[in-house]
């Protein structure tokens, strides 16, 4: 027997039962598949004498159809199936898996590869700063910055300083600046 | 009424401790018979007598998974 076999259905009492060969299936993948159903049926685990794993499936409905009852079967075993799939990957990439959560983890704590990962470097911070403390002098106002300049007269109200032609002001500096021809074509 | 569970598959303790969510429900015994944890359902309450043993082994099942999962 290579895949679960049906062991009885009851469309009367909408229960079908599956027999799995011992040794088929690891009973975590069981478990697993059993844990994806229990939303849609009444699932109850038993083994029987030769250690075949006997799942009694009912539907949650009074009355189901034969057909949809070995739809709640291959259901379980494609389950199962995908349970026992899942394992032998997690199995075989394991190192692979803890090396890149591990790699993950430590780059978001700043720490670089080769070094060991430990949540004590968060520690040896120097952080004894209070909120008000401005060491790198960010939170001054800028009036109080630029308390001098703000006195001193702008150079675009300047006298005079209507009278210069095509001088980029801020906002045109690194933009376009068509340069007039010299000479008679100007007159 | 009753709710026979393998033993190699689920734990009494975690039966037990099942048992008390249902505690508003009905009055359980627990015992063993064999390789099985037998419940004995009495009082059941009426608007889920039909799913009420059915309900705890979905409950009982789900609880060791999760135990097992967790350890």
């Amino acid at each position: 027997m290579a895949t679960p076999e049906i062991f009885a259905l009851n469309a009367e009492t909408g229960q079908i039962t599956l027999k799995l060969a011992k040794g088929l299936y690891p009973m975590d993948a069981v478990y697993g598949a059993a844990y994806v159903l229990i939303d849609q049926a009444y699932v109850l685990l038993d083994k029987d004498s030769d250690g075949n794993v006997l799942v009694h499936v009912s539907s949650k409905e009074e009355k189901k159809a034969e057909k949809d009852l070995e739809k709640l079967a291959g259901t379980f075993a494609n389950e199962a199936l995908s349970q026992v799939l899942r394992a032998k990957i997690m199995k075989a990439h394991k190192n692979r898996l803890e090396a890149i959560v591990s790699q993950a983890v430590a780059g978001s704590v700043g720490i670089t590869g080769g070094t060991d990962f430990s949540l004590d470097v968060l520690d040896d911070e120097d952080d004894d700063l209070d909120f008000l403390d401005d060491p790198l002098g960010i939170a001054v106002p800028w009036e109080e910055k630029f308390k001098g300049a703000a006195s001193e007269e702008r150079p675009d109200t300047r006298e005079g300083a209507g009278t210069q032609k095509n001088q980029p002001g801020p906002p045109d500096s690194g933009g376009f600046q068509p340069v007039k021809p010299e000479g008679p074509a100007d007159s | 009424m009753e709710l026979r569970l393998n033993k190699k598959i689920y734990s009494t303790t975690g039966v037990k401790e099942c048992l008390e969510a249902y505690d508003d429900f009905g009055t359980y015994e627990v015992t063993t018979d064999g390789n099985y944890i037998l419940i004995t359902i009495t009082d059941p309450d009426k608007d889920f007598e039909t799913v009420l043993p059915q309900e705890i082994a979905n409950y009982v099942l789900a609880h060791e998974i999760e135990k097992r999962r967790r350890y």
